[in-house]
């Protein structure tokens, strides 16, 4: 196995599990000159990027492996109707199969070893908690509560598994589960009742981005800190999400095809971004040469004001949360969600 | 030999991505300017092949001021002269942790020690976050890729006529102030790949230029951002200021001294 640019490695599926009808999860072998860039922190994502002949085909995905107990990192796939990788991952992957996966990132892990944690997943969303919630139990002493909801028990990710750890750790772990099937959706009144009982817990979830928002409104309401409330905007291939203005008919959740507005230096140019591509990749390949240099999110030169419209981003490291908060995206990054955007470089 | 320049000034930044301090006399080690970015702050939920929190995720961590609280213990190696009695290429020891304490003036001027927890909460309230980052302390500076950086008062001069405007030069954050012979912005490039001695002892040699990030975007007094710079240097300059350094013989340099190209060390 080799080393691909990009600080991608190429990495041999070991291992695959079934987790439901819908659902899989890969086991990976790395280079051992990899692996200790792989050690990584729970709940964390790896991008992944399959070998396929079509173009864009990088994803990120989040370990449900927890790396301080697993030895090999896993990664659970489940499939998204019309979704080209997690399908293609789901139909094509096999033991001794090959992807190219970049060193574990991202921001969604335990936060604090002092304070219990309360923890609410909405189908494949369980993937990142699942993997903090095995860190928690085996290296604290702290209460864990886990509410996860699915439509059946059948479409629930390491039920199996949950269930047994909830009998052998003897009420250290509350495990709850919603079936929507069942009962319908979770409701505000739901929510608040767990999060009221529960006071002084750290708050983590991941799901749908309705579901989450929930979640964030009725802790809110609760009196959880907002600074004690941690989401991971788990869509396939997404780490922050960017609305502005008026994005349309609601942000896709898939990829779009989008007409891009960029005003820079006085000038305004107009270009389309190909679904799956990011808005600087679209804008070069239309010819046009905005402010750029790692392409990897960390440096910062593609800052950018995205005046309307909505984006992604599965890399979000070179931007503060004070230029989130002005609307600024990194548009190496930034996949449009909506069908037209407009960003402007001389805000 | 041959003189290119002289030096400027020196800086060390005692915390990585808060403020730095000028100093009149400056110890260029294998692994640092002594003193330079000894410690940092670690974040649990950065990536892990860069684990820090700093500018580029808090912006006000430049206005944070840091100073050794024993300035003569955190000057040069406690053992320096001894060291250069027995022989010019003995290495010195470095002092221990405890002789580098620092404390650090907040925005609004009061005066924490470095380790006290009020410091990592007065950031996290700033932030509008409570991650538990914790210090972090290495002899090894914590710099971002090399040991030494350089940069020239001609290229600030050439960047603030190309963006017509004041361009500080603090914004790089180097270690050494270059004021070349050369008029020329960017001048500095052309010691890649050669041996420059800095004063009477001190050599290095610039291994490659400097690739920029948004740090370079945020005033070093405010910490507000003015991103055109960065996009100026990607654009006119491929993404390079300044040179990052080797070290190859170790020394004391102050400002004044001589910047000589060495044919043979």
């Amino acid at each position: 196995m080799s080393a691909a640019p990009d600080g991608f490695v190429v990495a041999r599926v070991s291992r695959v599990i079934d987790e439901t009808p819908q659902c899989r999860s890969f086991e990976l072998t790395l280079p051992p000159s990899a692996r200790q860039q792989f050690v990584g922190r729970p709940g964390q994502f790896l991008r992944v990027r399959a070998r396929t002949a079509e173009p864009n085909c990088e994803r990120s995905y989040s370990l449900s492996s927890t790396p301080t107990l697993d030895e090999s990192p896993r990664i659970t796939i489940k499939r998204i109707p019309g979704g080209r990788v997690s399908n293609w991952c789901n139909d094509t992957l096999r033991p001794r199969s090959v992807i190219e996966v970049a060193p574990p990132e991202g921001r969604f892990v335990l936060r604090s070893t002092t304070k219990p944690v309360l923890m609410f997943a909405a189908g494949s969303g369980i993937t990142p908690v699942f993997s903090v919630l095995r860190h928690v139990l085996a290296f604290t002493d702290l209460p864990a509560v886990l509410v996860q909801v699915n439509r059946s028990p059948a479409e629930a990710i390491f039920r199996s598994t949950l269930l047994e750890l909830r009998t052998s750790l003897r009420g250290r772990l509350e495990f709850i589960e919603h079936f929507t099937g069942a009962r319908g959706r979770m409701t505000a009144h739901d929510v608040v009742a767990m999060c009221t009982a529960r006071s002084g817990f750290d708050v983590y979830t991941c799901g749908p981005d309705p579901f989450m928002a929930l979640i964030e409104a009725c802790a809110t309401e609760c009196g959880v800190p907002q600074e004690r409330i941690f989401l991971e905007r788990f869509v396939p291939g997404q780490a922050t999400e960017m609305n502005r203005g008026t994005p349309g008919p609601g942000a896709a959740q898939t990829e779009v095809q989008a007409h891009v507005g960029v005003t820079i230096d006085g000038q305004r140019y107009e270009y389309t971004c190909e679904p799956g591509q990011t808005v600087l990749a679209g804008a070069l390949a239309a010819g046009l040469q905005l402010p750029h240099s790692c392409r990897e999110g960390r440096c910062g030169t593609c800052l950018v004001e995205l005046s309307t419209g909505a984006v992604h981003m599965p890399r979000s490291q070179g931007i503060s949360k004070r230029e989130r908060e002005r609307g600024w995206i990194l548009a190496c990054q930034a996949l449009p969600r909506s069908p037209s955007l407009e960003i402007d470089y001389d805000a | 030999m041959t003189l290119v320049g002289r030096v400027d000034s020196l800086w060390r930044y005692p915390v990585k991505s808060m403020r730095g301090e000028r100093v009149e006399e400056l110890f260029i080690s294998f692994s640092g300017a002594y003193g330079d970015r000894v410690f940092a702050l670690y974040s649990p939920s950065a990536d892990p092949g860069f684990p820090f929190r700093t500018g580029r995720e808090q912006e006000d961590l430049l206005r944070y001021q840091p100073r050794f609280r024993f300035p003569e213990a955190a000057g040069r190696p406690p053992n320096l002269a001894q060291a250069d009695a027995i022989a010019p290429g003995i290495n010195p020891l470095f002092a221990d942790r405890e002789s580098f304490a620092v404390d650090v003036v907040t925005p609004e001027g009061q005066v924490m020690a470095l380790d006290d927890p009020a410091l990592v909460a007065d950031l996290n309230a700033r932030l509008g976050e409570n991650e538990e980052i914790s210090l972090v302390y290495s002899q090894r500076s914590f710099t971002d890729c090399r040991p030494v950086s350089m940069f020239s008062l001609q290229t600030a001069r050439l960047l603030s006529e190309e963006l017509q405007m004041p361009v500080d030069e603090r914004r790089f954050r180097a270690n050494i102030y270059l004021d070349l012979d050369s008029d020329q912005g960017f001048a500095e490039e052309e010691l890649i790949g050669k041996a420059v001695r800095v004063g009477d002892k001190a050599v290095v040699s610039p291994v490659e230029r400097d690739p920029r990030c948004k740090m370079i975007t945020l005033d070093p007094e405010t910490g507000e951002a003015t991103p055109r710079i960065l996009r100026h240097i990607s654009a006119v300059h491929n993404g390079y200021a300044g040179l990052y350094a080797a070290v190859l013989v170790e020394g004391v340099v102050r400002p004044g001294d001589a910047l000589t190209l060495v044919d043979e060390l």
